[in-house]
């Protein structure tokens, strides 16, 4: 192919290009990284506390994300607050709609199984009081938990990884991070 | 700490044979240059400009391979971030020309600020004498990074980053 064909096609496919907010961490500034060409917050506290109910560890969030998607697949607290390991396989979806209602109302982190199976005793057991808005951007689910737990494991897919996402950065929480919140936060302090 | 060891093994095997009755033929150059990054995502390709970047850089002949340059030198990317890199790199000149000069590039890009990042570099250049001793000169890169903590992260790994860069400037022979 001549030089010139080769530039004309380079010049032509340009266009098909997306413009990025960044495609190396160095376009964004020192507190930020860049994730998918989007500039975003880098967590800065894994082990942080949940909302009011105490510290939960890295540790035990990524072993509540195993047990849940370990289990039958399907939804993930219980009414009183206890895990039940059941991280539904609709939880995606249901997640990421009520992740929204986690970031804007209350943050309670059981909207993320309204809808869920299983997931509606969690709401019911979890709302409002157990999961303030610190428990959602506590950022206890931070990092690769996530996606190295429940996203590869099959039981959640897709908008998890999103929402693991939108967890680093503080602002919500959702399908199996939610679930890691749900399990931290009630751990101790649901009624 | 690599990349300076990289450099300087590389200069002492192309040059430690160097008699005494033998001169290397030395230069130095700086140039400016930009051009455009890209990256996939999501199965998506991805551009942005790349940062305006300086060169410094030494050229080195061996009086027995003329047709080959050893340019151990140091990139400055000067807008967002500062970047710096150590960029070794050899220059094989297509024979013929006396005022315009030819060459084709292999560089291995070694960023080490703020973030890593490793990359292989090919290309061309061409320079025009001003000046027995003056010549400018342009060069045409493309670059693949596929290693290191400064590129991003994709939708589920590290996506390697791609970079089409030009640069103009100035070489001095002495």
């Amino acid at each position: 192919m001549r030089p010139p064909i080769l530039i004309a096609a380079l010049i032509a496919a340009l266009p098909a290009c997306r413009g990025a907010q960044c495609i190396r961490n160095s376009d964004c500034s020192a507190a930020e990284q860049c994730v998918a060409t989007t500039c975003q917050v880098i967590p800065t506290d894994s082990s942080g506390t949940a909302g009011s109910t105490g510290a939960a560890t890295l540790g035990e969030a990524e072993s509540a994300a195993t047990t849940a998607s370990s289990t039958s697949g399907t939804a993930g607290v219980s009414s009183d607050g206890s895990v039940t390991g059941d991280a539904s396989g609709t939880q995606t979806a249901d997640a990421s709609t009520d992740n929204s209602d986690a970031t804007t109302s209350t943050g309670t982190a059981g909207g993320a199984s309204s809808t869920g199976s299983g997931g509606d005793t969690s709401t019911d057991g979890l709302t409002t009081g157990d999961f303030t808005t610190g428990a959602s951007s506590a950022g206890d689910s931070t990092t690769g938990d996530v996606t190295s737990g429940d996203s590869t494991s099959g039981d959640s897919t897709g908008g998890d990884s999103t929402d693991s996402t939108d967890s680093s950065s503080g602002t919500s929480t959702g399908g199996a991070t939610t679930a890691l919140d749900l399990t931290v936060s009630t751990s101790g302090s649901t009624p | 700490m690599i990349a300076a060891a990289l450099q300087a093994g590389l200069f002492c095997a192309v040059f430690g044979t160097v008699g005494q009755a033998e001169k290397l033929s030395i230069g130095a150059g700086a140039s400016a240059g930009t051009g455009l990054s890209l990256t996939g995502s999501g199965g998506k390709t991805y551009t942005k400009r790349s940062p305006a970047f300086l060169i410094g850089e030494v050229g080195i002949i061996h009086p027995s391979i003329p047709w080959l340059e050893f340019v151990p030198s140091v990139m400055l990317e000067l807008e967002g971030r500062v970047g710096v890199a150590l960029v070794p790199k050899v220059r094989a000149y297509i024979p013929g020309g006396k005022r315009v000069r030819f060459w084709g590039i292999a560089a291995v890009p070694i960023f080490v600020a703020p973030y890593s990042l490793v990359g292989i570099q090919g290309g061309a250049g061409v320079s025009l004498s001003l000046h027995q001793r003056v010549a400018l000169f342009g060069e045409f890169t493309a670059g693949a990074y596929v290693w290191g903590t400064d590129l991003m992260n994709g939708s589920d790994h590290s996506a390697a980053l791609g970079k089409i860069d030009e640069s103009l400037g100035v070489r001095v022979y002495f």
